[in-house]
């Protein structure tokens, strides 16, 4: 931590807007469009709003300020990655391994993101092509990425080709490095993004029950959104998916923004910064998420039809197999229309990949001196080898313990963890004044209270319901089973139930004809996880002991 | 849609606009803008 601040020979972002739409573009991606919709819906609908917005001032926030300030300061040592960034906060050896999550995230996100964003770019081909005029999108996706082949295991040619042009042109763009690439994508992805949003929003919102093919006013759709059930205000389960969702839309705890804002000098503000790039997310989410997909979807196939599809809390089904029909009723607007939804979610998602592939490239070049053209080639043939994991054993399961594992639960960790040394180990006065220094902005002091107690607080609350998530995530019938002796009913998808297989019947690698079942799959994903945290581990070992040797 | 929806809908979205708006022009007024770099 001690010791001269070195003025980094690398790069630096060619302007502010092009930084602050590179961090908005970090952030938005198809979770603002896809699973705010279907969050706020199903949990108390207009008063989940009061939960998320306080939950987005006492979490968010502070942890955008966080996450820039650890970013920053660890770019003023040269290190533009999570390990070394870590290392900087304290005396202790063992910090530059908390940074690994910073690595691992982003690696294993990028390999299963970059598939669903190749989607995005084939629907935008196949909505030209009037595709969906003749296949029915449930049938279209299920051929395209083999979700209905039965087996573990499926050869998606055309996805496959999809995904390699989809990871060159991320390669490409970051080789070109940060102010020619990165900026400059960012700078034509968000506004072409929210044109194409406002476009369908306006839409989407002119249609009447006159129009051809309405069954009911799109406002139906809007009103299932904002409608306000305030006894959701007193349900735990609508604080935690308020929490969950203001922490997975901002892209924290990943290891991304860190990266971004290492690039930034010292003496900059990243007070207002941060703050633009957050409130540019949730004016994604909030205003054009919340117009698009359930207000069309309503008008079509009818509120009960979309309550349904949107009951387990995502709106993905929406997206990417009720809409392409959908859109038909739109006459010679319907192909556009297809490009704009799918270009809006590439866009999307071409912005928050780009920002996974930098801590990788920067952690190459950093720490073992790799050329940059090395270090974006690399990081491809690494997103290359755990991508054909994820696709080709799709139907398996592989990409749900991808997102699982490393896109769920390795981020509650990391953040839980960079929260608490930050403000503690690093200590809250140099915290504060990193946060500080530089700043275009007065940042009132009772948020050095709220990153010392109450964001470390809010993420252990996060960590724990993660942890023993209970069935039907409800918490009041879990507690009185407890107290009755009846034992803690576990969902199926929290982490300790995940961990047991709760809700798998008769577990087992291999079916009675010798065939691998999809138990073995999961069991064999999380293996193959592991190795990776423990091999991004053993090279951040490597570059330290690298280091020690030629110092 | 219904009374209260509306009140969530336009409050809220008021918020958020503002907000962004707000911090854009904060940095687009910014004397500084343009030079986060190098140059």
């Amino acid at each position: 931590m001690e010791g001269s601040v070195q003025v980094s020979s690398t790069e630096r972002w060619g302007t502010r807007i092009g930084l602050v739409l590179a961090m908005a573009g970090n952030a938005v991606g198809l979770g603002n469009f896809l699973r705010f919709p279907a969050q706020a819906a199903q949990n108390g609908g207009g008063s989940f709003l009061i939960p998320y917005l306080i939950c987005f001032v006492l979490m968010g926030l502070p942890l955008l300020w966080v996450e820039w300030a650890i970013g920053r300061h660890g770019g003023q040592y040269g290190h533009h990655s999570a390990p070394g960034m870590f290392d900087r906060l304290g005396s202790s050896p063992w910090l530059k391994y908390v940074g690994v999550f910073g690595l691992f995230t982003n690696l294993c996100i990028v390999s299963y993101y970059t598939y669903i964003e190749s989607w995005s770019l084939a629907y935008v081909f196949h909505s030209i092509v009037g595709t969906f005029r003749e296949i029915a999108p449930p049938d279209f996706f299920n051929s395209f990425t083999g979700a209905g082949s039965g087996g573990v295991y499926f050869f998606p040619g055309e996805a496959l080709v999809w995904f390699l042009i989809t990871l060159a042109l991320n390669l490409y763009i970051l080789s070109r490095g940060l102010s020619r690439g990165i900026e400059i994508a960012a700078l034509i992805g968000i506004p072409m993004l929210i044109l194409f949003g406002f476009v369908l929003m306006v839409r989407t919102l002119l249609l009447t029950t006159d129009s051809p093919g309405v069954v009911q006013s799109p406002l139906e759709g809007l009103n299932f959104i904002w409608n306000p059930d305030l006894g959701g205000l007193v349900n735990p389960k609508t604080w935690l998916a308020a929490a969950g969702q203001i922490f997975f839309t901002l892209s924290v705890g990943m290891g991304s923004i860190h990266c971004y804002a290492a690039y930034v000098k010292r003496e900059k503000d990243i007070a207002v910064n941060a703050m633009t790039a957050g409130w540019t997310n949730e004016f994604v989410e909030v205003v054009l998420g919340s117009a698009i997909v359930i207000p069309i979807a309503t008008a079509y196939i009818g509120l009960d039809a979309v309550q349904q599809a949107t009951a387990g809390g995502s709106g993905f089904s929406l997206g990417f197999m009720t809409l392409p029909t959908l859109f038909s009723n739109w006459g010679w607007f319907a192909p556009f229309a297809g490009a704009l939804w799918f270009g809006l979610l590439f866009f999307a998602g071409i912005t928050s990949s780009l920002a996974m592939g930098q801590p990788i490239v920067s952690f190459l070049e950093d720490e073992f001196d790799w050329k940059h053209t090395k270090s974006v080639l690399g990081f491809g043939a690494a997103t290359l080898a755990l991508g054909s994991v994820c696709i080709l054993l799709f139907p398996g399961g592989a990409f749900d313990e991808f997102d699982f594992w490393s896109g769920t639960f390795a981020l509650v960790v990391f953040a839980l963890c960079e929260s608490v040394i930050f403000a503690w180990f690093f200590g809250i006065d140099n915290a504060w004044e990193e946060i500080t220094r530089g700043a275009n902005m007065k940042v009132p002091r009772f948020f050095r209270f709220v990153i010392r107690y109450v964001t470390p607080s809010m993420l252990a609350v996060i960590f724990v319901a993660s942890m023993i998530n209970p069935a039907d995530g409800n918490w009041t019938a879990a507690f009185g089973s407890l107290f009755s002796w009846s034992g803690w009913p576990l969902a199926p998808d929290s982490v300790i139930g995940n961990v047991l297989h709760v809700g798998s019947q008769d577990y087992r690698w291999f079916d009675a004809d010798g065939n691998a079942t999809r138990d073995l799959v999961i069991d064999g994903t999380r293996l193959l996880l592991s190795l990776v945290f423990a091999a991004i581990a053993f090279l951040v070992y490597k570059a330290w002991k690298r280091k020690g040797a030629s110092a | 849609m219904t009374t209260a929806a509306w009140i969530m809908l336009i409050s809220i979205w008021t918020i958020v606009i503002s907000f962004t708006v707000g911090f854009y022009l904060k940095i687009l007024r910014s004397p500084k803008d343009g030079d986060n770099g190098d140059g």
